[in-house]
Protein backbone atom coordinates (compact mmCIF):
# COMPACT_ATOMS: atom_id res chain seq x y z
CA UNK A 1 0.00 0.00 0.00
CA UNK A 2 1.52 3.36 -1.04
CA UNK A 3 1.88 6.24 1.38
CA UNK A 4 -0.70 8.25 -0.53
CA UNK A 5 -3.17 5.47 -0.12
CA UNK A 6 -2.39 5.38 3.59
CA UNK A 7 -2.99 9.12 3.77
CA UNK A 8 -6.30 8.72 1.95
CA UNK A 9 -7.19 5.96 4.36
CA UNK A 10 -6.27 8.17 7.35
CA UNK A 11 -8.38 11.01 5.96
CA UNK A 12 -11.27 8.61 5.65
CA UNK A 13 -10.84 7.20 9.17
CA UNK A 14 -10.58 10.74 10.51
CA UNK A 15 -13.89 11.48 8.82
CA UNK A 16 -15.38 8.43 10.53
CA UNK A 17 -14.12 9.65 13.89
CA UNK A 18 -15.71 13.05 13.28
CA UNK A 19 -19.01 11.28 12.70
CA UNK A 20 -18.79 9.97 16.27
CA UNK A 21 -19.12 13.50 17.64
CA UNK A 22 -22.53 14.51 18.99
CA UNK A 23 -24.83 15.63 16.17
CA UNK A 24 -24.99 19.28 17.16
CA UNK A 25 -21.22 19.56 17.49
CA UNK A 26 -20.58 17.70 14.25
CA UNK A 27 -23.01 19.83 12.29
CA UNK A 28 -21.41 22.99 13.62
CA UNK A 29 -17.70 22.09 13.49
CA UNK A 30 -17.40 18.79 11.58
CA UNK A 31 -16.55 20.19 8.17
CA UNK A 32 -14.10 22.71 9.67
CA UNK A 33 -12.31 20.00 11.66
CA UNK A 34 -12.05 17.88 8.54
CA UNK A 35 -10.76 20.83 6.54
CA UNK A 36 -8.11 21.63 9.15
CA UNK A 37 -7.02 17.98 9.22
CA UNK A 38 -6.63 17.87 5.46
CA UNK A 39 -4.72 21.15 5.40
CA UNK A 40 -2.47 20.10 8.25
CA UNK A 41 -1.60 16.72 6.75
CA UNK A 42 -1.08 18.04 3.22
CA UNK A 43 1.13 20.87 4.55
CA UNK A 44 3.22 18.40 6.54
CA UNK A 45 3.50 16.19 3.47
CA UNK A 46 4.43 19.11 1.22
CA UNK A 47 7.14 20.38 3.57
CA UNK A 48 8.63 17.14 4.88
CA UNK A 49 7.41 14.34 2.66
CA UNK A 50 4.77 11.62 2.78
CA UNK A 51 6.16 10.05 5.94
CA UNK A 52 5.73 13.35 7.84
CA UNK A 53 2.20 13.62 6.49
CA UNK A 54 1.45 10.12 7.65
CA UNK A 55 2.81 10.81 11.14
CA UNK A 56 0.92 14.11 11.33
CA UNK A 57 -2.29 12.32 10.34
CA UNK A 58 -1.76 9.66 13.00
CA UNK A 59 -0.98 12.29 15.62
CA UNK A 60 -4.18 14.16 14.84
CA UNK A 61 -6.14 10.92 15.16
CA UNK A 62 -4.70 10.43 18.63
CA UNK A 63 -5.40 14.06 19.47
CA UNK A 64 -9.03 13.83 18.38
CA UNK A 65 -9.97 10.80 20.49
CA UNK A 66 -9.87 12.34 24.01
CA UNK A 67 -11.68 15.44 22.74
CA UNK A 68 -14.27 13.26 21.10
CA UNK A 69 -14.85 11.43 24.37
CA UNK A 70 -15.00 14.74 26.23
CA UNK A 71 -17.69 16.07 23.90
CA UNK A 72 -19.67 12.84 24.21
CA UNK A 73 -19.51 13.03 28.00
CA UNK A 74 -20.56 16.69 27.86
CA UNK A 75 -23.44 15.73 25.60
CA UNK A 76 -24.44 12.87 27.91
CA UNK A 77 -24.38 15.20 30.90
CA UNK A 78 -26.43 17.73 28.99
CA UNK A 79 -28.76 14.92 27.92
CA UNK A 80 -28.99 13.74 31.50
CA UNK A 81 -29.93 17.26 32.51
CA UNK A 82 -32.54 17.31 29.81
CA UNK A 83 -33.81 13.92 30.96
CA UNK A 84 -33.85 15.20 34.52
CA UNK A 85 -35.81 18.23 33.37
CA UNK A 86 -38.17 15.99 31.43
CA UNK A 87 -38.53 13.75 34.46
CA UNK A 88 -39.22 16.76 36.64
CA UNK A 89 -41.84 17.97 34.17
CA UNK A 90 -43.34 14.48 33.95
CA UNK A 91 -43.35 14.17 37.73
CA UNK A 92 -45.02 17.58 37.98
CA UNK A 93 -47.58 16.54 35.38
CA UNK A 94 -48.18 13.24 37.19
CA UNK A 95 -48.45 15.10 40.48
CA UNK A 96 -51.01 17.47 38.98
CA UNK A 97 -52.94 14.56 37.49
CA UNK A 98 -52.79 12.71 40.82
CA UNK A 99 -53.86 15.87 42.64
CA UNK A 100 -56.70 16.34 40.16
CA UNK A 101 -57.69 12.68 40.60
CA UNK A 102 -57.57 13.03 44.37
CA UNK A 103 -59.57 16.22 44.14
CA UNK A 104 -62.11 14.49 41.92
CA UNK A 105 -62.14 11.55 44.30
CA UNK A 106 -62.68 13.89 47.23
CA UNK A 107 -65.41 15.60 45.23
CA UNK A 108 -67.00 12.23 44.56
CA UNK A 109 -66.60 11.34 48.25
CA UNK A 110 -68.39 14.51 49.11
CA UNK A 111 -71.03 13.53 46.63
CA UNK A 112 -71.33 10.16 48.37
CA UNK A 113 -71.35 11.96 51.68
CA UNK A 114 -74.24 14.06 50.44
CA UNK A 115 -76.00 10.87 49.44
CA UNK A 116 -75.27 9.42 52.85
CA UNK A 117 -76.65 12.56 54.42
CA UNK A 118 -79.81 12.12 52.38
CA UNK A 119 -79.83 8.50 53.38
CA UNK A 120 -79.38 9.49 57.00
CA UNK A 121 -82.62 11.38 56.81
CA UNK A 122 -84.28 8.07 56.40
CA UNK A 123 -82.39 6.55 59.26
CA UNK A 124 -80.24 4.26 57.20
CA UNK A 125 -77.54 2.83 59.32
CA UNK A 126 -75.24 1.13 56.86
CA UNK A 127 -74.40 1.60 53.27
CA UNK A 128 -72.33 -0.86 51.36
CA UNK A 129 -71.03 -0.41 47.88
CA UNK A 130 -69.80 -3.57 46.38
CA UNK A 131 -69.79 -5.78 43.38
CA UNK A 132 -72.38 -8.44 43.06
CA UNK A 133 -69.81 -11.19 43.49
CA UNK A 134 -68.73 -9.80 46.85
CA UNK A 135 -72.19 -8.95 48.08
CA UNK A 136 -72.21 -10.25 51.60
CA UNK A 137 -73.59 -7.25 53.42
CA UNK A 138 -75.96 -7.65 56.27
CA UNK A 139 -78.45 -5.14 57.58
CA UNK A 140 -79.30 -4.72 61.23
CA UNK A 141 -82.50 -6.33 62.54
CA UNK A 142 -85.79 -4.63 61.51
CA UNK A 143 -84.19 -3.17 58.43
CA UNK A 144 -84.96 -3.66 54.82
CA UNK A 145 -82.19 -4.01 52.37
CA UNK A 146 -82.39 -1.99 49.21
CA UNK A 147 -80.14 -2.62 46.33
CA UNK A 148 -79.40 0.03 43.80
CA UNK A 149 -77.92 -1.79 40.94
CA UNK A 150 -76.01 -0.28 38.04
CA UNK A 151 -75.64 -2.57 35.17
CA UNK A 152 -74.42 -2.52 31.64
CA UNK A 153 -76.33 -4.39 29.00
CA UNK A 154 -73.16 -4.55 26.97
CA UNK A 155 -69.61 -3.35 27.33
CA UNK A 156 -70.28 -0.31 25.18
CA UNK A 157 -73.56 0.69 26.77
CA UNK A 158 -73.89 3.44 29.34
CA UNK A 159 -74.69 2.17 32.83
CA UNK A 160 -78.37 2.00 33.71
CA UNK A 161 -79.76 1.59 37.17
CA UNK A 162 -82.48 -0.46 38.71
CA UNK A 163 -83.49 -0.22 42.31
CA UNK A 164 -84.56 -3.44 43.91
CA UNK A 165 -85.96 -3.57 47.38
CA UNK A 166 -85.81 -6.69 49.42
CA UNK A 167 -87.73 -7.53 52.51
CA UNK A 168 -84.89 -9.14 54.31
CA UNK A 169 -81.83 -7.77 55.96
CA UNK A 170 -79.44 -10.25 54.44
CA UNK A 171 -78.31 -9.72 50.94
CA UNK A 172 -76.75 -13.06 50.29
CA UNK A 173 -80.08 -14.92 50.40
CA UNK A 174 -81.33 -12.84 47.47
CA UNK A 175 -78.51 -13.71 45.21
CA UNK A 176 -80.69 -15.93 42.96
CA UNK A 177 -83.03 -13.02 42.31
CA UNK A 178 -80.16 -10.75 41.44
CA UNK A 179 -78.86 -13.41 39.12
CA UNK A 180 -82.26 -13.51 37.47
CA UNK A 181 -82.22 -9.75 36.93
CA UNK A 182 -78.72 -9.95 35.54
CA UNK A 183 -79.87 -12.63 33.15
CA UNK A 184 -82.92 -10.66 32.14
CA UNK A 185 -80.93 -7.59 31.26
CA UNK A 186 -78.23 -9.58 29.60
CA UNK A 187 -75.48 -8.27 31.81
CA UNK A 188 -72.80 -10.34 33.38
CA UNK A 189 -72.28 -10.34 37.09
CA UNK A 190 -68.99 -8.54 36.91
CA UNK A 191 -70.40 -5.72 34.84
CA UNK A 192 -72.86 -4.79 37.54
CA UNK A 193 -72.14 -2.58 40.52
CA UNK A 194 -74.47 -2.87 43.43
CA UNK A 195 -75.05 -0.44 46.24
CA UNK A 196 -76.69 -1.94 49.22
CA UNK A 197 -78.48 0.29 51.61
CA UNK A 198 -80.23 -0.69 54.76
CA UNK A 199 -83.41 1.15 55.50
CA UNK A 200 -85.26 0.79 58.79
CA UNK A 201 -88.54 -0.95 58.13
CA UNK A 202 -90.40 2.04 59.57
CA UNK A 203 -88.99 4.28 56.79
CA UNK A 204 -89.05 1.70 54.02
CA UNK A 205 -92.22 2.95 52.42
CA UNK B 1 -12.71 37.45 56.64
CA UNK B 2 -14.40 35.89 53.65
CA UNK B 3 -12.25 35.78 50.55
CA UNK B 4 -13.60 37.37 47.41
CA UNK B 5 -14.32 34.76 44.82
CA UNK B 6 -12.29 35.02 41.67
CA UNK B 7 -14.44 35.94 38.68
CA UNK B 8 -12.91 33.49 36.28
CA UNK B 9 -10.67 30.49 36.81
CA UNK B 10 -7.19 30.57 35.26
CA UNK B 11 -7.26 29.80 31.56
CA UNK B 12 -5.71 26.62 30.25
CA UNK B 13 -2.60 27.09 28.13
CA UNK B 14 -4.54 26.18 24.99
CA UNK B 15 -7.35 28.64 25.75
CA UNK B 16 -4.85 31.39 26.57
CA UNK B 17 -2.93 30.97 23.33
CA UNK B 18 -6.11 30.68 21.25
CA UNK B 19 -7.33 34.01 22.63
CA UNK B 20 -3.87 35.47 22.14
CA UNK B 21 -3.88 34.32 18.50
CA UNK B 22 -7.03 36.35 17.88
CA UNK B 23 -5.86 39.62 19.47
CA UNK B 24 -4.49 41.25 16.35
CA UNK B 25 -6.88 39.88 13.71
CA UNK B 26 -9.51 37.32 12.97
CA UNK B 27 -8.29 33.92 11.90
CA UNK B 28 -9.63 30.59 10.71
CA UNK B 29 -8.98 27.31 12.54
CA UNK B 30 -5.79 26.28 10.80
CA UNK B 31 -4.33 29.79 11.13
CA UNK B 32 -5.12 29.75 14.87
CA UNK B 33 -3.26 26.44 15.21
CA UNK B 34 -0.26 27.89 13.40
CA UNK B 35 -0.31 31.06 15.49
CA UNK B 36 -0.56 29.11 18.76
CA UNK B 37 2.50 27.07 17.79
CA UNK B 38 4.42 30.22 16.76
CA UNK B 39 3.47 32.29 19.84
CA UNK B 40 4.43 29.46 22.19
CA UNK B 41 7.69 28.89 20.31
CA UNK B 42 6.41 25.47 19.22
CA UNK B 43 5.96 24.39 22.84
CA UNK B 44 2.22 24.17 22.55
CA UNK B 45 0.72 22.49 19.53
CA UNK B 46 -2.98 22.02 19.48
CA UNK B 47 -4.89 19.81 17.10
CA UNK B 48 -8.36 20.32 15.63
CA UNK B 49 -10.01 18.41 18.50
CA UNK B 50 -8.58 20.70 21.17
CA UNK B 51 -9.02 23.80 19.04
CA UNK B 52 -12.70 23.32 18.25
CA UNK B 53 -13.52 22.04 21.74
CA UNK B 54 -12.14 25.33 23.07
CA UNK B 55 -13.78 27.42 20.36
CA UNK B 56 -17.13 25.85 21.13
CA UNK B 57 -16.87 26.87 24.79
CA UNK B 58 -15.49 30.30 23.90
CA UNK B 59 -18.34 30.93 21.48
CA UNK B 60 -20.84 29.83 24.12
CA UNK B 61 -19.36 32.16 26.74
CA UNK B 62 -18.99 35.07 24.33
CA UNK B 63 -15.19 35.26 24.39
CA UNK B 64 -14.94 34.84 20.64
CA UNK B 65 -17.41 35.34 17.85
CA UNK B 66 -17.63 33.97 14.37
CA UNK B 67 -16.96 36.51 11.68
CA UNK B 68 -19.93 37.26 9.45
CA UNK B 69 -17.79 37.35 6.36
CA UNK B 70 -17.37 34.14 4.43
CA UNK B 71 -14.19 33.37 2.48
CA UNK B 72 -14.21 33.92 -1.23
CA UNK B 73 -14.77 30.46 -2.73
CA UNK B 74 -12.24 31.25 -5.47
CA UNK B 75 -9.50 32.16 -2.99
CA UNK B 76 -10.27 30.13 0.09
CA UNK B 77 -11.91 26.89 1.26
CA UNK B 78 -15.61 27.48 1.80
CA UNK B 79 -15.58 25.25 4.87
CA UNK B 80 -13.38 27.73 6.70
CA UNK B 81 -14.91 29.96 9.33
CA UNK B 82 -13.14 32.98 10.75
CA UNK B 83 -13.16 33.85 14.44
CA UNK B 84 -12.51 37.12 16.23
CA UNK B 85 -12.01 38.16 19.82
CA UNK B 86 -14.94 39.93 21.48
CA UNK B 87 -14.52 42.82 23.99
CA UNK B 88 -15.37 40.33 26.73
CA UNK B 89 -12.67 38.00 25.43
CA UNK B 90 -10.17 40.86 25.43
CA UNK B 91 -11.03 41.75 29.04
CA UNK B 92 -10.61 38.14 30.11
CA UNK B 93 -7.32 37.81 28.29
CA UNK B 94 -6.05 41.05 29.87
CA UNK B 95 -7.08 39.79 33.32
CA UNK B 96 -5.27 36.51 32.67
CA UNK B 97 -2.13 38.32 31.54
CA UNK B 98 -2.24 40.43 34.71
CA UNK B 99 -2.69 37.30 36.82
CA UNK B 100 0.26 35.62 35.13
CA UNK B 101 2.29 38.81 35.50
CA UNK B 102 1.57 38.93 39.25
CA UNK B 103 2.55 35.26 39.49
CA UNK B 104 5.84 35.99 37.73
CA UNK B 105 6.45 39.00 40.02
CA UNK B 106 5.82 36.81 43.06
CA UNK B 107 8.25 34.23 41.71
CA UNK B 108 10.82 36.94 41.05
CA UNK B 109 10.40 38.31 44.58
CA UNK B 110 11.20 34.87 45.93
CA UNK B 111 14.17 34.66 43.60
CA UNK B 112 12.97 31.40 42.14
CA UNK B 113 15.55 31.69 39.36
CA UNK B 114 18.33 31.82 41.85
CA UNK B 115 16.96 29.01 44.00
CA UNK B 116 18.47 25.54 43.57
Amino acid sequence: MSRNLILQFLTRTYGWLIRLYPNEYRERFGSEIEQVFQTFVSEAQRKNGARAGLLAGLRLHMELLPNLLKEQVTQLRSGAMKITKKMALSATALFLIAAAALGYSAYKSNETAVTSAEVAQYGIEQVYSTHRAEMTGRCPPDHQMRILWWYMASELAMPSSVEVAFASAEASQYAPEIDAILYEYGATKHQATVEIICVPVANAN
Amino acid sequence: MPTRRQETPPLTSAAFYILLALVDRERHGYAIMQEVAAASQERIRIGPGTLYGNLKRMLASGLVAESDERPDPKLDDQRRRYYRLTPHGKRLLRAEVERLSRAVDAAKAKKVWAAK
